[in-house]
Parts: C-alpha cells; structure tokens; sequence
C-alpha cells in the first residue's frame, strides 16, 4: 500500500480546501445579506460546513472506506435527529430545532462529499469549480427581485463609490454582480491551476515550478476567460446600456414637468422659463423678462418698534443632488440610496381639485426634526410658471389649489397655497449688509448657532447619507486645494463656508472684484478644458450656476455635504405692499444648500452681485391680487343623481374637507349626500351648465365660500386636541347631523373627459406572472403604473399582483395580434397595458395622503379593464440577458471544447499535407498519437515506442512502431542522414494505411462519441 | 562531431550482424533472456563490466559461460576445440578466498631457483566472479585495480591484462546472509548492475522441455566472432551518434537524482558518462547510429540504480522512473529540428 504523505494532505488542506471554505463563506454571507428565511446562524453553518469538509478531507486522504464512513455518518445524523424528536420541546420548539437541525445537517453532508470529492478524485476541483459559478448564477439569477434591495444594501454603495465613483443605478447593479461573480471567477481560475499544479508537483523539482505554474496557470485563465467572452460582452456593453437607457428613462419620467414644460406651447399654455439651462454650464444664457408668478410670503423680521421686516426667501424649483464630472453636470437623481431621504416635494398638481390639499407627511415629519424650523405659508399666483409646477420655499410639504378670483382669472393661470418648513437662518442678501442694529443682531445669532455644528457632529452622519452629499471626484486636486486655501485657518464648517462666500463676492488685494457676475463667461480656448476649471483659475466670470457648482465642489471636497438649489431669487422691489414679491424670468436661479446636522439645509448664495445692471431693473410691482378665497367647505365626490326639480346634485363624497380639516370617507362608508348649488348651474370646462343638462357619473367638486353656521358643527366630529379617534365613522356621524340639503356656491365638474375622452387614464408597465384561469384576462406583477397623469413606481411587496382584463381577450405580441387562449406565459414577457375606461375614470384621484400601493389596491377594481395590451420580450431584464449570455457562453464554450478534437484532427492532417521532409513526421507522428488518444488509447507512461509495439500493432495491425523507428531517425540520427528509398515510401503510405486499419476497427457512432469526448483532447494538449 | 567519426551505414549493417550472431548463439542456451543478452553485450562493447543481482539459479553462470564460448580467442592451443574461444574463468567468491587466489602468486621455481609468477585466474578475457560479495573486502578490492586499469600490480611488476577484459560478477541480493556488500567505489567500476529475474513463464517450459540439451550446449557451442571483432565493435560503439537533446537529458537525469527528495546520494558525473557510454553500446547493439529516447528508458535505471542511495529502499524503481519519465515526456515532445 501506497504510504501517505502527511505533508502533502496539509498541502491540500492550505490550497484547496481553505480557499474553498474561504469562498464558501463569502457566498454564504451574500447569500444570507439578502434571505432571513433560514433560521440558522450563517456562521454556524460556515463553521458546520469548515468541520465538515476538514475532518472528510483528512479521513478519506488515508484510504478509508467512502461508503462505510459515509453510512455511519447518515446513521449518526438520523440517530440525532430521532434524539432530538424524542426530547421535550413545545411543539413550535421541536419544529424549529428539526428544521435548523436539518439546515445543519444538509450543510455538513453537502460539506463531506465536498472533502471525500477533493481527497479522491483527481478532477473534483474541476466539477467544484463549475459547482460554485453555477450556484453564483443561481444567486443573482433568484436575487432579481430582490434587485432593488440588494443593490441598495451597503457594501454594493460602498463599493461602487469606490471603483466607480459614481453611485448611479447602472454602476450600482454591474458593482453588484462583479461582487459576486469576480471572486467565483477568480476562485474557479484558482482550484482548477492549483489543483493541476499539486498533481504535477508530486513528481516535479522545485526547478521546474515555475515554469509548470506559469503555464498551467496561464492556460487555464485563457481558457476560462475564452468561455467567459460573452459573458464579459453582456456585462460591458449591453447591460450598461439598457440600464443607461432605463435610467435616463426613470429621470425622464421624474423630471416629466420640466419635459412637459418645455413643450407647453403646443398645449396652449404660456411657455415656461426652462430651467434646465440654468442647470447646466452653457456658455451663453438668455434671460427673458417676462413675469412668471407672484408670491405673497408670509415670513417677516419682526423688530421691536412692532414693524415688519419682510424677509423674501428663494424658491426652490428642484434639487440637483448629484454631479456627472465627465459632463460637467449637476443632475437630479431620482434614485438616491435609501438612507438619503428625499425632501423634495413634487406633488401631482394636476388631480388636486381647486381647494383640497395634498400633504408629504413624510418630508413634514422628516423637517420637523431640525431645530429652528419654522412653518410658513406662500400663496403663488401662476402667471407663466407651467400648471403642474411647484415651487416653495425650502422645505415645501403642502399643496393647496386655490380658486382664483374672478377678475384675477385673465392675469392669472392658477394659484395654489403651499406651506414650507424653512430655517430660520436662511436669510436674504441684504441682511448681510444691513444697518438695522436687530437685523445684525439676529444675524450674529445666526452665525454662532451655526458655528455651534463643528466637523465632530457631522463624523456622527449617516455614511451613506454623508458619502453620497459629498460625492467629489478626489482627482481633481486643484478644486481641492483651492478649497483648503480659501479655508485655511478655519475650524467650523460655517466658517469655511463664509470664507468661501467671501472668496466668491468679495474683492481681491487690490480691491476689484474677484469674480464678476456675468451671463456670457465664453467657453475655455481650448477644447476639452474643464468649464469649471476655465471658471475658477481663469475667466472667473459666470452666472450663478457657475458659482453654485463651484461652491458646492468646494465644500464637497472639504467634506461638508451640499447640494445645488434651483429655483427662483426673490427680491423685494419696493415697500409697497409687504411681503407680496413679483417674478420674473431672469430671476431664475441656483444657489446652494449646506447640510447641518442640526438644523437640517439651510439656503446660501455665492453669487455676487450683477455690475452691469446695479438697480434691479425697476419692474413695477403691480396691484396685489384678490386673495384667493378658500373655500370653508368643499365636497369632492361622485354625481350619482339630482332632485327632480333640478335644483339639488345627488353626491356620494370621496372625501369632504372643513376648514382646514380633510375627511377621507371611504367607499364602502360612503353615504349619497343632496347638495344645493346657489345659482342652480355647473362649472363644465368654464362654462356653466344648468342641472340636468349633463351626464351623470362625473367627479365634481362643490364648495362653500360663505361662512354657514350651520356647518361650523363639523369641527365637532373631531374636537381639537384630541388624540382620541372618533368612534363612529365620519360619513354616518355627517349623514346624521345633516339629513337636509346642503347649499353650496360653487359645483364644478373636475373632470371634464370623464367618459367622452378616450384618453388614457391608467397603465401599467410589468411583468406577467400567469393566465387567468378562464382565459379572460393576465396576472402581472406591476413595475411602474401611470394614473392620470402621474407615473407611480410600485413597491411589489406591497402591491403584490394585479390582474388585468384586455377588452375581448386581444393581446398584441410585438404588435402581432393574438388571443389569450393561444398564448402561453413566456416568463421574460414585459406588458404594457393602457386603459381609458369609464370604470376606472369614476374612481377618486390620489391625493397622496397614503402610499400610492396601498391605495392602489384598496381603490382599484379586482380585474382592472384595459383597452389596450402589449407583450414584448423583456429586453431590460439584464439579469435574464446575463442569464442567457451564460447559458450560450456554456454552450459556446462546450462546443469549442467538443469541436477542438476535429480541429486538431484536421490541422493535423493539413500540416502533414503541407510539411516537408522531416517535418512531415513530426506532424505524422502527433497526428497518429492524436488520434489514437481521441480513440481512447492513453500512452499514460509509456514511451510512443513502447505504445507501438506493445499496444497498437499487435491491436491494430498497423506498423506504427516501424513509423516511430524513421521517426526517431529522423529526429535523432546526424544531421544530414536521409532517409533510405523504402523508408520514405513507408511515409508515403504510413497515413492512409494507419488511418484505414485503425478505423476499420471503430463504427461511425464510436469515432464521433470518442471525437466529442474533450477531456480526451485536454489531456492530449496537456501531456503535450 | 566530424563528418569521418560518424558510423557510416555498411559499418553498422556489419555490426549488427555480428552482433546478431553472437545473441542467436547465446540465445541457444539463454532463453527468453534478449533483454538481458542484449544488456551484457552492451557492458561488453561500452568496455565496462557488468554486475548481475539475483537469486541462484537463474542462469547468471550460464550466460558468462555462453557468451565466453561464442568468441573465438587469439590465441590457438593445441588442446582442441575448448581453446578456440577466449579465455574463460570461473571464480567463486567464498569468504576465506584471498587475493592471491585472484591475481595468481610467485611461487619458487626449483630448477631456476627463482621466484616464477603464476597468474591467477584474472588473467583471462571473460570473467564470472561468481557471488562476489561473499567475499572479504580485500579480495573485493583486489578486483577493483584490474577493473579500472586493466592491470595487475604484484610486487613491483605490473602485469598488463588482455585488451578484452570481461568481468561478469554475480552477487546475492544484500540481505542474505554471510555477504559483504561492496563498497561504492567497487559498484561504481560495473557500468551496469542488473537484477537478472525469472523468465516467462512460457520460456521456462521451454527450459524445462529442452533442459537435457541445453546442459550440453556451452561445451559444443561454436564462437561465432572473434577476438578482435569484439575490439572493433567497442571502436564503433564510440562512433554512434547522440543527439545533443539526449545528452542533455542525460545530465537532466543525473542532475534530477541529485536533487530529488527520494533520493539521498545522485548520481556521480562519471555514472553520466559511463551512462553515455552504454547509451552508444546499446545503440550498437540494437543496430542503430543513433541513439533514441527509448535507450534512455532501457539503461537509465541499470546503469545509475548502483551508484545511487535511496531513501526509502521499496520504492527506489518508482522514484526513479517519475525522473526518467519526465525527460521523456520532454524528448518526446521536441519537435525535429532539422
């Protein structure tokens, strides 16, 4: 019996097993990131899986026998397993002990073939290593739905920061499957070299190491990375691109306003000023003068002689969060890491009726955390700015559409009332350099309240949140040192952002004007050269884009998160009316926002003042509006009928609103309530129609100007300051307090297209999950929904499926008209579905006072109708693309491996054709051992010689050992010794009688079998 | 090497039918023993000598008597046939045996009254050193002069022995009892040391079929070359031709048993030339002017197995072949060149 080598078992143990249960960890701890269904601890199992594979390594090393080991083993664990029954648990106890135990035991035993394979067979690596990358893909491939969250988790964040600086979707989802895929790869490149590398060292000299670890590292990598090519293609090139494409999509749809603002004209609507362009470094910008809103700002210094100092604040339009370096771009990022919330309000204006509300208790409740916060409220009088827009003053959270006055309809498009969280140290221009002695007293106040946040509060930062608001590209030393040396000698961050304020407004040594404020900076002279760089070191003229972008890459490279504000400057022009402020397009600005840890973004601005233009240019400030009256009672709800007098609506309300008090009535609650309108008529489209002149069915809306003290009872149903809720439902409590009819001085209907239009109300774009049993409609699983006239992105655990009802069972497949009854569900199918049915127009619009999901499916019928249905292959699955990729780069690969023998065979044969003299034997005599390998006969040991004259003659018949004896003359003999006469016609000949007589001996079926067989092949290569 | 050193082919085609003749004659008497035969005659034409290892009763006497009886000697006695081959000795090796008994003594000659030296029995072409570790060291080392010089020094005179000096030593294999195991100096004067073995088993029927006259044979055996065809042969052995590959696998060989952790004590330079020796022999022998990768396979063990100390002593052969096989895997991999 052969004696075992202790040294070479520890060997084994250090280059194959560890780096397996090293890799088995890693997987393991990814694998259990994403999945708390196992109840097992992942080190415990990493710990079973290292006991098992160890102590299975060493026994089997030493010959012992697999399958009486192996039977002990499944005795011993059934043996525990009845144990375990036996003892007295609760019943959920013993449940859960069998099940972990069970965990435990499938590991170790998973474990213990793992080490019986690696002790045994010579190839196991090999199998191991396809094991593993097969299990990664398994990985990924199931993780697709938990896509979202796994690439949201920290390590994914943290990683792509760091390879790729640049924490954008696509980056984030390629960072996660390299996590994944890069070290099985590497592990996979590394058992299958070490392994071929132990085998050989056994019988090899130190000499000769490195040059057999070199080769068989080098060949294995090659082929490992010839079978990955398309693979790597996919990741490089197409997943990139259709997460490119997806993500510009997702920011499309989430900067919809400003696509559809830009293109307002076509609907009528008075253009609006693009902000984009103040977004981006254009060299060149246009301003226009054209009034865009009028504001009344509720938000006064109050002095001590009881005056008011009006103190305008900017509207923030929207928020660009994160900075492109290659584009020289400040961009909205509609998909921040999770742990960053987003405070920007984006209300869906459109489905709000003229005096309901929409509420972000989420942004309001997030704000109210700062201290020194303080609620105010704007009422925005809409001249140009585009319907759907909303501006506030940071932090806005409330929406209110206000009806406008009569005589202020033909000045004004629309007006809404908006509160706002702001920070009280967010403070206009002027204050800086005013003479009011309270005014400098409060700003001081303001300074060393500020200077109270030092670097030790922000180290105590969210480090996503922290790391994502401070995202610097760190090559870029010369912002970086600019930034340290305006700084220098500074402590506090407000400090350091005063300095920098000063640098950009304040004059040089010799008192001109550091930075002049400009709207035609020019471009760099030469190309490619960095605007912002061309900005700070040479031009140093810009308009406030320049000096918001530059500021926040200063403070970005100092640590200090900040971000850029876009909206509108308010200026006071005169003190006419207080706090009223008139806007006008070039009035669009961008300034920047620093985050402090106590007191939330606080608003500052590092753009100097415009020289060519000193005086504001004297706009006048026109009349003040009318204040919008707010309606004191308004009723959202369905017309389900009139009097029939036609002087009364018959209503079933959605939701009724008091004062300042909603009342959200749910469907089933909901009661039929008489409403009178004074005038007897309704608002259609701004017309008025009399009662009875329209169709029923529509959404209106009937409000109540005048102070009714009658309906001052509601304030009842819910008493102020009470934390108890009212025990009867607000409907049946109203239904009882007001049985008679209800006057009202306004009804209009919301929407006018309600069943006439044809327009899309509702789609769904995903991914369908199976037929309806009766053939008659699809389960989807909803990525993204479109309700009236927002897009809503879907949390599927919430949601969960939604079943959808094409009209008449029609589907389109890539626009190829078919019935459901003859499709089957194709797991990669993307649906999307629109529908403008009357059904779905009566059901009230969202007013974001919940999750839209959950709304969703309380609101939305079981089987939602849809008009229109179309499939096509899912091209933005990467993850089925990668899974494809795989399986084709398998296949690919296999068929190489597989057609590599004919290949061989056949350029054999070419070089024996082309070849002269003696190396015509060289390639007849690899030719022939090539082939008598494919055919299964291994020389193993013996020397070709040997091999003809002991194995292959007396089988074959053939004279190969005669071949081998010119072959070792030809090789061996003097130079210049030819071959005799005879023997080179024994040449001649050698090929085709060899070929005959040895596959004669072979059916076709035999030959392609042994031909197809690559290990085979592999091991020819490998010998050589 | 020179165009005029290299073997022309009617030189070898000679050869090898000399060489072919002197195995068939052996081969009557030796059966189912080419591989050996062709080995001894190897030793022979290398000028080396050869130490056989194995059990008695194998046929160790009967191929030195075989091979001694097939070449026909210089010199003619009158005595008859027996003297047409060379000298032939048989000596066996007995523990109270003493040099002199070798290398003959100088007895006092009466009528002279001189002392007259009377060779021993070293003073022949063929030698059988019959068991020659059971010997004592002094008697082992009186061969050692003879071997390696091809001469006898007794006294003051040395005596010059004939050109063709052949020794066949044949020894027990060390663990039996009552020997002295040679001294590595000693084994490094045989060129090769080979385990002679058993024969086949169809051979040994043979054998035992035709034992009456094979028993007969060595006597009436006919030397088919002479004296001096066997000097020839050894000048045409040294002009076989060797590839510089083999040769420097050659030194890989005695390098790797140098190096290799099995092994405790390689292989000397001298075992790498007398190694290239045989490999030009045995080239010879088989009829070739070159010497091929298989003649490393066949020799290498033979010829360098005795110079080396292994460590563990079971597994010397598979320590062994794992260098070989290596070098041939390589040889076997060189493209011709050209």
């Amino acid at each position: 019996m052969k004696k075992i080598d202790f040294s070479v078992i520890l060997a084994n143990i250090a280059f194959k097993i560890v780096p397996t249960i090293l890799i088995s960890i890693y997987l393991w701890l990814m694998y259990s990131s994403t999945i708390t269904e196992l109840h097992t601890d992942a080190w415990a199992n990493v710990a079973v899986f290292t006991v098992g594979i160890l102590v299975s390594f060493f026994l089997y090393s030493y010959r012992v026998r697999f399958s009486v080991t192996f039977l002990l083993l499944a005795g011993i664990i059934f043996g525990i397993y009845k144990f375990l029954g036996s003892l007295t648990f609760g019943e959920f106890d013993a449940f859960y002990h069998s099940i972990s135990f069970f965990i435990y035991a499938g590991v170790f035993v998973f474990a213990w073939i793992m080490g019986f394979g690696f002790a045994r067979f010579t190839y196991f690596p090999w199998a191991a290593s396809l094991a593993v990358f097969v299990v990664a893909v398994i990985f990924v491939v199931n993780d697709f739905f938990n896509l979202q969250t796994q690439m949201n988790a920290q390590y994914v964040s943290w990683a792509t920061t760091t390879i790729f600086s640049d924490n954008s979707l696509g980056f984030r989802f390629v960072t996660m499957l390299f996590l994944l895929i890069v070290p099985v790869l590497f592990y996979s490149i590394y058992i299958v070299s070490i392994n071929e590398i132990l085998r050989k060292l056994t019988y090899v000299d130190s000499q000769k190491f490195r040059y057999l670890f070199r080769r068989t590292f080098i060949t294995i990598a090659v082929l490992i990375l010839i079978l990955l090519l398309p693979l790597l293609y996919v990741y490089f090139f197409s997943i990139p691109e259709t997460l490119q494409e997806q993500l510009t999509n997702a920011q499309a749809n989430s900067a919809d306003f400003l696509e559809k603002t830009g293109g307002g004209g076509a609907g009528g609507d008075p253009p609006e000023f693009d902000l984009r362009d103040y977004a981006q470094l254009l060299p060149e910008v246009k301003l226009s003068d054209e009034t865009v809103f009028c504001t009344y700002i509720d938000n006064f210094f109050p002095a001590a002689d009881g005056s008011k100092v009006p103190l305008p604040v900017h509207f923030r339009r929207f928020v660009l969060n994160r900075y492109e370096p290659r584009t020289e771009k400040f961009v909205l990022d509609p998909y921040p890491p999770s742990s960053v919330p987003n405070d920007l309000f984006s209300p869906s204006i459109k489905d709000v009726p003229i005096g309901f509300s929409i509420t972000d208790s989420v942004i309001q409740s997030y704000t109210q955390e700062y201290q020194y916060r303080r609620n105010i409220s704007s009422l925005v009088y809409n001249q140009s700015l585009a319907k759907d827009a909303y501006v506030a003053p940071n932090t806005g959270y409330f929406y209110q559409k206000m009806p406008l006055a009569p005589e202020d309809r033909e000045t004004f498009t629309s007006a809404y009332q908006c509160s706002s969280l702001i920070s009280i140290w967010n403070l206009p221009p002027f204050v800086y350099s005013t003479t009011n002695p309270e005014l400098a007293t409060f700003r001081d106040q303001r300074a060393e309240a500020l200077n109270f946040d030092t670097d030790l509060l922000y180290s105590f930062l969210d480090s996503t949140f922290l790391n994502y608001y401070t995202e610097f590209d760190t090559t870029d030393t010369l912002i970086l040192n600019l930034a340290k040396q305006v700084t220098e000698g500074k402590e506090t961050p407000y400090q350091k952002i005063e300095s920098i304020v000063d640098y950009f407004t304040g004059n040089d040594e010799s008192g001109n004007k550091r930075f002049t404020y400009s709207l035609e900076p020019g471009s760099p002279k030469t190309s490619g050269q960095s605007f912002m760089h061309y900005f700070l070191f040479e031009n140093k003229k810009g308009y406030c884009t320049y000096f918001a972008g530059a500021t926040t890459l200063m403070l970005r490279a100092l640590g200090i998160p900040c971000r850029v504000a876009v909206g509108y400057a308010i200026y006071d022009r005169s003190n006419k009316n207080s706090g009223w402020y008139w806007v006008y397009a070039d009035q669009g600005h961008a300034w920047i926002e620093v985050y402090f840890p106590s007191f939330g973004w606080v608003d500052f601005d590092t753009t100097p003042s415009d020289d060519t233009e000193p005086v504001r240019p004297p706009k006048p400030d026109a009349t003040p509006p009318e204040y919008a009256r707010e309606p004191i009672f308004a009723v959202l709800g369905k017309i389900t009928g009139m009097s029939g007098d036609s002087t009364n609506l018959m209503v079933r309300p959605y939701s009724i609103r008091y004062r300042n008090e909603m009342y959200e009535i749910p469907e089933e609650e909901s009661e039929i309530i008489s409403l009178k309108p004074n005038d007897g008529t309704v608002t259609i489209d701004d017309e008025k129609v009399k009662i009875g002149d329209f169709p029923l069915d529509r959404t209106m809306v009937l409000s109540s100007y005048s102070f009714n003290y009658d309906l001052e009872k509601i304030r009842d149903y819910k008493p102020k300051n009470s934390r108890r809720k009212p025990k009867t439902p607000f409907m049946e409590w109203f239904v009882k307090y007001f049985p008679e009819e209800i006057p009202v001085d306004e009804a209009i209907i919301v929407y006018k297209d309600d069943s006439e239009n044809e327009g899309m109300i509702f789609a769904v774009d995903g991914r369908i999950e199976s037929i309806l049993p009766d053939s008659s409609g699809l389960t989807i699983t909803p990525n993204k929904i479109f309700y009236r006239n927002k897009n809503y992105t879907v949390d599927q655990s919430r949601l969960g499926t939604i079943n959808i009802k094409p009209k008449e069972g029609v589907i389109y497949l890539d626009d190829e008209q078919k019935s459901l009854k003859e499709f089957a569900v194709g797991d990669s199918m993307i649906i999307s579905a629109e529908s403008g049915d009357p059904m779905l127009h009566a059901i009230k619009p969202f007013l974001a006072t919940e999750a839209f999901d959950t709304w969703f499916k309380n609101r939305f019928p079981e089987n939602i109708p849809v008009d229109k249905v179309n499939l096509h292959l899912d091209k933005t699955a990467p993850i089925a693309q990668f899974a494809w990729g795989l399986l084709i780069a398998i296949a690919a690969g296999l068929l190489i491996l597989i057609l590599l023998s004919t290949a061989l065979y056949l350029y054999f044969s070419w070089r024996i054709g082309a070849a002269k003299d003696h190396k015509k034997l060289y390639w007849l005599y690899r030719y022939s051992l090539m082939l008598l390998n494919q055919l299964g006969f291994h020389r193993v040991v013996k020397t070709p010689l040997e091999y003809a004259h002991e194995t292959i003659d007396p089988k074959f018949g053939t004279e190969l050992e005669q071949f081998m004896n010119i072959y070792h003359k030809a090789k061996y003999a003097p130079a210049g010794v030819g071959l005799a006469p005879s023997e080179a016609q024994f040449v001649e000949e050698f090929q085709k009688q060899f070929k005959e007589k040895i596959f004669e001996r072979f059916s076709r079926w035999e030959v392609l079998r042994d031909f197809a067989n690559f290990i085979r092949t592999l091991r020819f290569l490998s010998i050589k | 090497m020179n165009q005029a050193d290299v073997i022309k082919a009617e030189e070898i085609t000679a050869c090898k039918q000399k060489v072919d003749t002197l195995t068939k004659n052996i081969g009557k008497i030796i059966r189912g023993k080419d591989e050996e035969i062709d080995k001894v005659l190897t030793c022979m034409f290398a000028g080396g000598h050869i130490l056989l290892e194995d059990l008695p009763g194998l046929g160790k006497t009967s191929m030195a008597k075989a091979l001694a009886y097939s070449i026909e000697g210089h010199h003619t006695t009158a005595n008859g046939n027996s003297d047409s081959h060379v000298t032939f000795k048989r000596i066996q090796f007995t523990p109270d045996l003493l040099p002199m008994d070798l290398i003959g003594t100088y007895i006092f000659d009466d009528r002279n009254k001189d002392f007259i030296f009377k060779p021993g029995p070293l003073f022949g072409n063929i030698i059988l050193a019959d068991e020659i570790n059971r010997a004592s060291p002094k008697v082992q080392s009186a061969l050692l002069e003879c071997m390696a010089e091809n001469q006898i020094t007794i006294g003051e005179k040395t005596y010059q022995l004939d050109d063709f000096f052949f020794v066949i030593a044949t020894q027990n294999p060390i663990e039996f009892e009552g020997t002295y195991p040679l001294p590595a100096a000693q084994l490094d004067r045989f060129y090769m040391k080979y385990d002679f073995g058993y024969v086949a088993e169809d051979k040994e029927i043979e054998i035992y079929n035709d034992y009456i006259q094979i028993n007969k044979i060595p006597e009436t055996l006919q030397p088919v070359v002479s004296h001096q065809d066997i000097l020839m042969l050894r000048e045409s052995a040294e002009k076989v031709y060797i590839h510089p590959e083999i040769i420097r696998s050659v030194s890989n060989i005695v390098r790797a048993t140098r190096n290799d952790d099995a092994v405790r004590l390689g292989a000397s330079t001298r075992g790498g030339i007398i190694f290239l020796k045989c490999l030009r022999a045995y080239a010879l022998v088989q009829g070739r002017a070159f010497v091929v990768e298989d003649d490393l396979k066949v020799l290498a063990y033979d010829v360098l197995n005795h110079r080396m100390i292994f460590k563990n002593h079971d597994d010397m052969r598979g320590s062994f072949d794992r260098i070989v096989h290596r070098e041939l895997e390589r040889l076997a991999s060189l493209k011709i060149e050209n």
